[in-house]
């Protein structure tokens, strides 16, 4: 049951730290910004993080099958990824469960803040950004 | 690659379980279904011959993990387990996780390549997480 409790909730705090990131560092624009990536340290404790504003394009919202997609993406990297909810004001959730995933409730034309951090971010939120 | 056997008291909400799950996991994952009673597929119930046969359908070196929906399903998947050789048994497991869910959750992981524990965790992370989080 760890495992299940571990899957819900503990984001909470680490989007927190995700989403101060890009506020502080770009002037209330909170658009994807390759930029305001920090370059890599090679110490663990700084891993880098990545963030990008994504929109649903698709009429019938993020669904199950477009959901399967964006956890086999996110799975393929060993960061920490997780998404909120702008438009629903939502808290992050994990994007590697899709039932987490799918809590989002993201219409089209709703806006997703993705947030990775750990030593691929970069190319796990490249990788993501199209899939939606 | 684990297999997935689908146990519900109706064969139509089996099928339909495991078409849903099928499309989560593409083409890789054996996914069965034990659904109804045997003589007569109209008819609501659980047997375990059926369910025995569902597990041999899929059986994989890597495991089976049986979803269930509820009550009978349980007992009928335990003495289909009995049924089995021990070689065969201590590689499946019973999940407690919900079934829609469940299917969902573990087809998509056991397409990952994931091993049986795993995938049953992940599976059985669903009873925590609810449908109406984060919104409002």
């Amino acid at each position: 049951m760890e495992n299940c409790q571990s899957q819900t909730f503990p984001q909470k705090e680490s989007l927190e730290e995700h989403e101060r990131r890009p506020q502080s560092g770009e002037s209330g624009n909170a658009r994807p910004c390759p930029s305001d990536s920090q370059p890599a340290p090679a110490n663990n404790s700084h891993q880098p993080a990545q963030s990008a504003v994504v929109t649903i394009t698709d009429p019938r919202g993020l669904h199950l099958r477009s959901g399967r997609d964006v956890v086999r993406t996110a799975s393929r990297f060993q960061a920490r990824i997780t998404a909120a909810n702008l438009s629903r004001n939502s808290s992050a959730v994990d994007i590697k469960s899709i039932l987490q995933l799918v809590q989002l409730q993201a219409r089209q034309g709703h806006e997703l803040q993705l947030a990775a951090s750990g030593p691929d971010a970069e190319a796990a939120i490249e990788a993501l950004r199209s899939l939606f | 690659m684990i297999g997935l056997v689908i146990v519900s008291h109706s064969a139509k909400l089996a099928e339909g379980v495991r078409e849903l799950a099928a499309q989560m996991a593409g083409d890789e994952v054996g996914i069965s279904q034990a659904g109804g009673l045997p003589d007569d597929a109209q008819a609501l119930g659980t047997d375990a011959f059926k369910i025995l046969s569902a597990i041999e359908e899929v059986w994989c070196e890597d495991g089976v993990l049986l979803l269930m929906d509820v009550g009978s399903s349980v007992m009928s998947a335990e003495i289909a387990l009995e049924m089995l050789p021990e070689q065969q048994r201590r590689r499946c497991k019973l999940s407690n996780a919900p079934l829609v869910e469940g299917a969902i959750v573990a087809a998509l992981h056991a397409s990952l390549g994931e091993p049986l524990q795993t995938v049953n965790a992940v599976a059985e992370a669903a009873l925590s997480t609810p449908k109406l989080a984060n919104t409002g």
